[in-house]
């Protein structure tokens, strides 16, 4: 493949595998770490990439594994697989009903989902991506991607219900 | 788009069952000023959505070039022993060094080698007359 060529495709790419990185990581540091290192790989196997039409798949298959690793590596014991901010959750449900603050809720209610769930809508909702090719990127079938994507948001749904009943429980 | 179109959206949207296009339609649905009091409260998740998409890291990437990274904690340790070491290395070399009645001592002890060297080979020397002696106390002695 082409260096130019290459360079211009992953750069659409990098703020795709920053951000998925930063859903699994729960963490600024890390997923910009595990980003650079992941375009480190693949920049040595660019070579072998040549034969592949779907570059983006494999650089986002990279990132998941990369931090799925990193999350089961010992260096990263201090990472939590689940970022809990339930205090601060309550506190801006009673005191701002501003769009403002249910979008960063939103954060946590994503957050707080398993790990493939999360993976799944991070990729279906923020990235866009169609699901064959979330299918491949998660190694899962494309129906159990379907699955595990109306599970995520149904979750979030039912999450979104409870706070606007709540919302309207305190009468503010 | 027609309200009813929308809940009817909203509805295969939480079973998973839009395709992307649609989901397009939602987010800009979602996005506009005014959107029905019926479906306010989804509102948040899907601002949210197009807001994270906007998302992006500050830090620039190096797309290039492997991006290993030192650890400096390896780095630290190694630094660490080399300066103790250092230290350790002087000290020894600082208490090996000899004190003046050490110095002169050793000059004294060679010179007293040099003297006995040579008062040996003087007795070496005289260490046949021996013989002489034995010879005629053979003859002398007998009684």
């Amino acid at each position: 493949m082409d260096e130019k060529a290459y360079l211009n495709r992953i750069l659409t790419v990098q703020d795709s595998m920053f951000r998925f990185a930063k859903r699994l990581l729960s963490s600024t540091v890390e997923a910009e770490d595990a980003t650079q290192e992941v375009l480190g790989k693949l920049w040595k196997n660019m070579n072998k990439l040549s034969t592949l039409s779907n570059l983006e798949g494999y650089a986002m298959t990279m990132t998941k594994n990369y931090c799925l690793d990193r999350l089961k590596s010992k260096q990263a014991s201090q990472l939590r697989l689940v970022h809990f901010k339930h205090d601060r959750a309550s506190d801006s449900l009673e005191q701002h009903i501003a769009n403002r603050d249910s979008v960063s809720l939103i954060h946590d209610y994503m957050d707080t989902l398993p790990a493939q769930q999360k993976m799944i809508i991070q990729l279906r909702d923020i990235e866009q991506y169609d699901f064959e090719t979330i299918a491949q990127i998660t190694n899962l079938s494309e129906g159990a991607v379907r699955v595990a994507l109306s599970r995520a948001r149904k979750t979030i749904k039912n999450k979104l219900i409870k706070a606007h009943q709540h919302g309207i429980g305190t009468g503010s | 788009m027609e309200l009813e179109q929308v809940h009817e959206l909203v509805e295969r949207y939480f079973d998973g069952k839009t395709s992307l296009a649609e989901e397009y339609e939602l987010i800009a649905y979602f996005s506009q000023a005014k959107v029905d009091f019926s479906l306010a409260h989804y509102a948040p998740y899907f601002t949210s959505i197009s807001e994270q998409r906007k998302q992006h890291s500050t830090k620039k990437f190096i797309p290039h070039r492997s991006g290993k990274r030192i650890n400096w904690k390896y780095v630290s340790v190694i630094a660490a022993s080399f300066v103790s070491g250092f230290f350790v290395l002087q000290q020894t070399v600082f208490f090996n060094q000899p004190s003046p009645e050490e110095i002169a001592f050793e000059e004294f002890k060679s010179n007293m080698y040099l003297v006995s060297s040579q008062l040996n080979k003087g007795k070496q020397g005289v260490a046949y007359m021996e013989t002489f002696n034995q010879t005629t106390e053979k003859y002398l002695n007998t009684k």
